[in-house]
């Protein structure tokens, strides 16, 4: 369904460091050089692409938006919030059931450097 | 299973927003679960994993606000798709932010970008082929 997402940030390295480390524990990792200046985390199913608007103007975070990733375990949704929280993301909700996901599928939700919202969850449909 | 589980945006006019994404996933062939409290899920196959869009009031109960920086991709079939849901889109209360055509990324693409009634930035891609190619 989905070809791509795209979040915006506006301190690349503090990006790179956060979800480098985050999506490392989803299986993923940058498949651009430095010198492209953005970060593109890219799998058969799917990319992740962060980096500066292309208007120019400061990146902000949307209010009501939220992108879902997804774990192959449990396991990996906790290694995954921990990596964000170390990071330099911050908790929007810790690792653990949620009544609204289906199957009460765990997941946990972080806000990027950047305050995107953003959360991993292990699907039992 | 897609790298994505699920991507929601928030609105502020519900109603509006249902008639904007009804027409858009009609075009790509999903239809819509509409809850009580007016979010619409959009979710073709639960059970293959290829992920869930939503659309809802944001559940702190300020103001919905698009990102800047922020753009989701959808998998268009043809580029015929990728016209077509962007005429829906227009017609029915979005606006334009690149009219379909091919675009440079390294490898053949077909897309078009729109922002929603809420101004959140949404994009549909046909991957591969040159235009024409698919349709």
């Amino acid at each position: 369904m989905f070809t791509h997402a795209f979040l915006g940030s506006n301190d690349i390295d503090k990006s790179r460091k956060f979800y480098d480390a985050t999506m490392k524990e989803l299986g993923y990792e940058n498949v651009v050089p430095p010198e492209a200046g953005m970060l593109v985390y890219s799998g058969p199913t799917g990319t992740l692409v962060v980096g500066k608007p292309y208007d120019g103007q400061p990146a902000n975070p949307s209010n009501g938006a939220t992108l879902g990733l997804a774990a192959k375990d449990d396991e990996t949704v906790t290694r995954w919030h921990q990596a964000g929280c170390a990071n330099g993301g911050t908790c929007d909700g810790p690792p653990g059931p949620r009544e609204r996901a289906p199957n009460n599928s765990v997941g946990a939700y972080l806000r990027d450097p950047d305050g995107n919202k953003i959360c991993a969850f292990n699907m039992r449909h | 299973m897609s790298m994505f589980t699920h991507v929601t945006v928030g609105t502020n006019d519900p109603d509006k927003a249902r008639a904007f994404y009804d027409a858009l996933f009609g075009v790509l062939g999903i239809p819509g679960q509409h809850t009580p409290k007016g979010a619409v899920y959009y979710n073709p196959d639960p059970a293959a994993g290829s992920g869930m869009f939503g659309v809802t009031t944001p559940r702190n109960e300020e103001p919905a606000c698009f990102a800047n920086g922020g753009t989701v991709g959808f998998k268009a079939e043809s580029t015929a798709q990728v016209d077509a849901w962007y005429a829906a889109g227009m017609a029915n209360g979005g606006s334009d932010e690149g009219p379909p055509g091919p675009r440079e990324f390294g490898m053949p693409i077909y897309a078009a970008y729109m922002r929603d009634p809420d101004g959140n930035k949404l994009c549909a891609l046909f991957m591969s082929g040159e235009p024409g190619e698919g349709s």
